[in-house]
């Protein structure tokens, strides 16, 4: 089975962040920057699926030469091999989509899993992108894969409950937290993914279909108001909650 | 301030994480310095008891209350300056570990204690001298506490800054911030040379300030302090080692130490058999034939970060066959998964122990390096000969276990108890503390007399005299 794994470089999730002074991008002094958590359950999956069946697992990634690392965390998963499609910085799903699907299209892989959305932009558009532009079957935010004689089987988590979704192959797999428990990368192999080739390619400009206007941290949440305890403190305390806080 | 009177308002308050029980006539919330001046002058006139409630993360019932009001420090909680060139920053006592590090997060800065209870306030682990796995490398709490705004049982203020207040040989004379003339003289101890937080913490010529980290608040109200900051290395390298024999893990251990230049860990801790039996529950993938497991820390920088991983894989090897199967993690995603190891462990512990329905008994005994593996030994023999169901991780690189009981039944506990007593003596008799970091609280006084005296107890119980000669403040700790 021939398996494409798509990652994404995320910002780690113990960073602080800080947006630029351009208000329309992170302040990248300072950062980390790790592999996007979702998509550590796909690369796990795309190993176990190699493990059982047998075949090959490509990584890929859409970015700038600091994606490297990424690629690097891959090979030292596991991975047969990386691919760094080298361009901007992504920030329009569009184009990440367009450069995978064209190297998709070359490389003709039985399965893509990808994470179910990256943790930076979170626009969990990709899946459904690659599809369109594979003319593939693509289940989303999966918790349960399930793959026998060529036929997928792959459930969900839907509001109150899992529904399971059939459909055969080649098709999109986007992972879900759950769906495995990611192995740890081992010594001897993040010594050796060091020093294996990373297949660079050049990415294709695209016209963006979205753009950043700008950026903003969420401001914190209000602080609250202690009353003293006292019967007459309840007409003030429906004053607040109606006029204050609007919730009556 | 507030006042609560209503027990239903402050249950919460009468328990920390030991579960032990305690009872208080009012909860009372100080807003500023003022207020708990006020209280606690109240106090000493009318000798009526006050117990300082930090977060409550405690394992030894310092901040249960036996009667009398429970001072909350709850409104302390910010953090008030942070100096980039000095490399400090100022903060209010109830400002917890966890925002210290999410503060300091990206400015290249640390602060270098790290007590695995992220929610324990820095009071708190004044109080404590609280220690983490990073001790190894950077010592304890004391070592990065310049400065502390103290309220004293009398209601008075004290600044002390760290170099300017030392004793006079074992005898201190000082004046509080109003001008208070307090004498006393020190018990001339010689406390163990291992990670320590059992009693006072008493030197010749020692400074104030250390009398006060560790003194389990029965001194005086902390309500703020200045720490020390250090620059952050530039990568850190993080790796659980399977070990598929004792003697290859001690054999590790005791040539880890020795390669100062080549692998010099941060930190490095132990898991034995029983913990990592408990943890192939919730983490698969450890290695089948693993006996114990260390998870170590490494400092480097981007430019040497290959050759430390190359260091430590031709290393490790020569003590484990397991080496291939080494856990590394290069970033603060991996690290958090590496101490996800490390962090199931106490509630996997406390999950059987609330199944058998039993107390936990659970050591804190350090003892001198080179008796680490003897002392080791000693444990597990004693818990097979009793028969006891037992789990043993903790801070190895300072020789300090956690070893923790687990009983099913009343005789069970009885004659773990007398275990754990013998434990405590044999780590004494090495020349090792019955408290490396938990302290003594309300709930290991009967151990402290195994490590001293009556007469230096009583030597403690002077230097407690002298701030609090109504016995106000934090009673029932330590005494």
């Amino acid at each position: 089975m021939n398996i494409l794994v798509c990652v994404s470089r995320v910002p780690d999730t113990a960073t602080r962040i800080i947006v630029g002074s351009d208000g329309k991008s992170i302040d990248k002094n300072g950062v980390k920057y790790i592999v996007n958590p979702y998509d550590e359950f796909a690369l796990e999956e795309g190993l176990r699926l190699r493990e059982k069946n047998g075949g090959s697992v490509t990584a890929i990634t859409v970015g700038t030469d600091a994606a490297t690392d990424v690629l690097r965390t891959a090979l030292a998963m596991g991975v047969d091999k990386a691919i760094l499609v080298k361009g901007d910085e992504p920030t329009d799903s569009y184009y990440v989509a367009y450069n995978i699907a064209k190297i998709a299209k070359e490389i003709n892989p039985d399965l893509i899993i990808l994470g179910r959305q990256s943790i930076d932009f979170d626009s969990f558009q990709l899946p459904s992108m690659l599809a369109e532009m594979l003319g593939m079957p693509s289940v989303s935010v999966v918790s349960a894969l399930k793959i026998e004689n060529g036929q997928v089987s792959a459930e969900r988590d839907v509001e109150g409950g899992k529904e399971t979704v059939a459909c055969s192959l080649p098709c999109i797999i986007s992972a879900q937290k759950g769906l495995n428990e990611p192995r740890y990368p081992k010594l001897p192999d993040i010594m050796k993914a060091k020093s294996k080739p990373i297949d660079t390619r050049e990415a294709e400009k695209t016209e963006p279909k979205t753009s950043i206007i700008g950026m903003e941290i969420p401001s914190k949440a209000r602080a609250g108001k202690v009353l003293e305890a006292s019967d007459a403190n309840i007409d003030e305390i429906v004053r607040l909650l109606k006029e204050e806080a609007k919730v009556i | 301030m507030i006042v609560k009177h209503n027990k239903n308002e402050f249950e919460d308050y009468l328990v920390d994480a030991s579960s032990y029980e305690g009872f208080a006539d009012e909860l009372i919330i100080p807003e500023n310095v003022d207020e708990i001046k006020q209280i606690l002058k109240e106090a000493t006139v009318k000798s009526h008891k006050i117990t300082i409630s930090g977060a409550g993360t405690g394992l030894t019932g310092s901040r249960v209350p036996l009667g009398g009001k429970i001072l909350s420090m709850e409104r302390f909680n910010r953090i008030l300056n942070f100096d980039r060139e000095r490399k400090t920053l100022k903060v209010e006592s109830f400002v917890r570990i966890e925002e210290i590090a999410n503060y300091l997060a990206g400015s290249g800065l640390f602060y270098p204690p790290n007590p695995t209870e992220k929610l324990s306030t820095i009071g708190g682990n004044i109080g404590n001298n609280a220690s983490g796995a990073r001790t190894y490398k950077y010592g304890s709490t004391r070592k990065y506490i310049n400065k502390i705004d103290v309220v004293l049982p009398t209601g008075e203020s004290l600044t002390i800054k760290r170099g300017e207040i030392f004793a006079n040989g074992y005898n201190f004379e000082f004046c509080t911030n109003g001008g208070t003339l307090i004498s006393f003289e020190l018990p001339k101890v010689q406390m163990p040379k291992v990670k320590h937080a059992a009693g006072y913490y008493i030197e010749q010529n020692m400074d104030l300030i250390d009398l006060f980290i560790g003194a389990e608040g029965t001194l005086g109200v902390v309500t703020g302090a200045e720490l020390q900051l250090l620059d952050s290395p530039e990568e850190v390298l993080g790796a659980i080692v399977f070990f598929d024999s004792h003697d290859g893990m001690f054999d590790f251990l005791s040539e880890i130490k020795k390669t100062d230049e080549i692998i010099s860990p941060r930190l490095i801790e132990f898991f034995d058999d029983n913990s990592i039996m408990l943890l192939r529950g919730t983490i698969p993938h450890i290695p089948k034939t693993t006996v114990y497991a260390l998870w170590i820390e490494i400092e480097t920088s981007k430019e040497k970060s290959d050759e430390t991983l190359t260091n430590l894989y031709l290393f490790t090897s020569q003590f484990t066959s397991l080496v291939d199967d080494t856990w590394v993690a290069l970033n603060e995603a991996e690290h958090k998964r590496l101490a996800h190891f490390r962090h199931e462990l106490p509630l996997a512990v406390y999950e059987k122990i609330h199944q058998y329905k039993q107390q936990k008994l659970g050591t804190d005994s350090a003892v001198p390096n080179e008796f680490v593996k003897e002392y080791y030994e000693y444990m597990v023999n004693l818990f097979k000969q009793e028969q006891l169901e037992y789990v043993i991780w903790g801070h190895i690189g300072n020789s300090h276990f956690h070893a923790n009981i687990l009983t099913k039944n009343e005789d069970e506990f009885r004659r773990a108890k007398d275990v754990y007593v013998d434990i405590l003596r044999r780590a004494v008799s090495l020349g090792g503390t019955i408290s490396a970091e938990h302290g003594i609280g309300k709930l290991k006084k009967e151990y402290l007399k195994i490590l001293y005296s009556e007469e230096i107890i009583d030597g403690f119980r002077k230097i407690k005299e002298a701030f609090d000669s109504k016995n106000v403040l934090n009673d029932g700790n330590i005494f």
